[in-house]
């Protein structure tokens, strides 16, 4: 894990608890880019940056296209936007067809970021109620990276956590609690 | 008119009704009667409450009109007040629009760069889902893509000549144009924006010595605000000379 500098945490049904948990266990001085990728309503545009800032100690925001990605800071993919990692450590946005029926597509945000910036990378698949994120774990993990995927008993909705472990054999499976001080012993 | 003036007459009127009535009244009855009859006290009664009425009434009167008369002033003002707090909230959103896009664009040596953060300012200040910049291309006089937004994997090359389609007349009328509720489908016919329905486009066209030599278009799902032409009409200036300076 002494490469990793970009940790994405994806989740959809059921995530949103945990990932205000460890958003709100992050501290100020966290010194990792953290990318939250979650399936949101698309109608809804603004709330949700606000709700996770109030939490959080480290700062927030939604990246804009070709945004350099800095460290000690998170992310969250804007609502109705695939978000993709370049290899120059930027955000790319796009609006393509939605991809397992979301967009932003967890897939598309984890291949990215695998094939991109390779071993800097850390995967989180947190509980969600379909397939995506799967084939991303896969392509972080063949290019060096790490995945952690929470355990589908401990998940709300446990069809993500599963179809994830089906396609790849994850380096850690933890609990929502156990995902939380995984990441404080990396600071 | 004057409504205390009228309540007055009014109120006097009552008075003089009840005076005479009670007169008749007394003319009638000698005092042993006044005494004993219970048609006196009646007949007090009856003439105090005529004589409150008419003052009640009055007062009701007036106090109704008087309302009516500051209602209709109030909702006059408040019109009055709310188009000239709009008109400063455009003025002030106008101008922090302005100052945003503005803001930063002699720090940029390369034209691409230029442009792209053009459309970050866009995006930042309009909610732009979608954008493209395209720049003349002084040997070809072909417009020429330099910078996208949100455009991720789309490799193609839009190139447009002065005249020719849509963004070809904006560049040749130089004024910007808005297209509203866009049917799906419709910007990937017109633009080269995509196959998403976005509802709203806006193409500028940055006009540097009577000639576009650069356009943007961008596209959200929001409606530009109205006083979109105010702002083109303050930033187009500064844009055009440095797309014009770059593209040199």
């Amino acid at each position: 894990m002494n490469n990793i500098k970009y940790i994405l945490i994806a989740g959809s049904a059921g995530s949103f608890k945990i990932i205000t948990e460890i958003v709100e266990a992050l501290p100020k001085n966290f010194p990792y880019a953290v990318i939250l990728v979650l399936h949101r309503l698309r109608h809804i545009k603004q709330g949700f940056k606000e709700a996770l800032s109030a939490k959080s100690e480290m700062e927030i925001s939604e990246p804009f296209d070709k945004e350099k990605i800095e460290l000690n800071r998170i992310y969250i993919a804007p609502a109705n936007y695939h978000l993709f990692l370049e290899p120059d450590s930027t955000f790319a946005l796009s609006i393509e067809e939605a991809v397992n029926h979301s967009r932003p597509a967890i897939d598309l945000s984890f291949s990215s970021a695998g094939k991109s910036l390779k071993d800097k990378v850390l995967g989180i698949l947190l509980s969600g109620a379909n397939k995506d994120g799967a084939v991303g774990l896969r392509h972080i993990k063949e290019n060096g990276g790490k995945i952690i995927i929470q355990n589908p008993d401990d998940a709300v909705v446990r069809t993500m956590p599963d179809a994830g472990i089906k396609e790849i054999k994850p380096d850690k499976i933890l609990s929502s609690k156990e995902i939380i001080n995984f990441l404080l012993s990396l600071n | 008119m004057n409504i205390e003036l009228i309540r007055k007459v009014l109120a006097t009127l009552l008075f003089i009704v009840s005076v005479v009535f009670m007169y008749f009244i007394f003319k009638q009855l000698d005092v042993e009667s006044i005494k004993m009859s219970k048609n006196f006290l009646f007949a007090g009664l009856f003439l105090s409450l005529l004589f409150l009425f008419g003052l009640v009434f009055t007062k009701t009167t007036t106090t109704k009109i008087i309302y009516k008369e500051n209602k209709e002033e109030t909702e006059e003002d408040i019109k009055k007040e709310s188009i000239e707090q709009i008109k400063k909230s455009a003025t002030i959103l106008s101008e922090k629009h302005i100052l945003s896009i503005l803001s930063n664009i002699e720090k940029h040596s390369y034209i691409n760069k230029f442009a792209e953060s053009l459309l970050i300012k866009f995006a930042q200040e309009f909610r732009v889902v979608q954008g493209i910049t395209y720049v003349k291309n002084v040997k070809t006089n072909k417009f020429e893509v330099v910078a996208t937004y949100a455009l991720y994997g789309k490799k193609e090359k839009n190139i447009f000549e002065t005249g020719i389609g849509i963004n070809g007349q904006v560049a040749l009328n130089k004024k910007i144009k808005i297209i509203k509720d866009i049917p799906e489908g419709y910007i990937n016919v017109v633009s080269g924006l995509g196959s998403s329905s976005l509802g709203n486009m806006l193409i500028i066209p940055f006009v540097y010595n009577g000639e576009t030599v650069a356009l943007t278009e961008i596209a959200s799902f929001e409606p530009f605000p109205d006083y979109i032409n105010e702002i083109y009409n303050k930033i187009n200036n500064k844009i055009a000379e440095k797309f014009n300076k770059l593209n040199s």
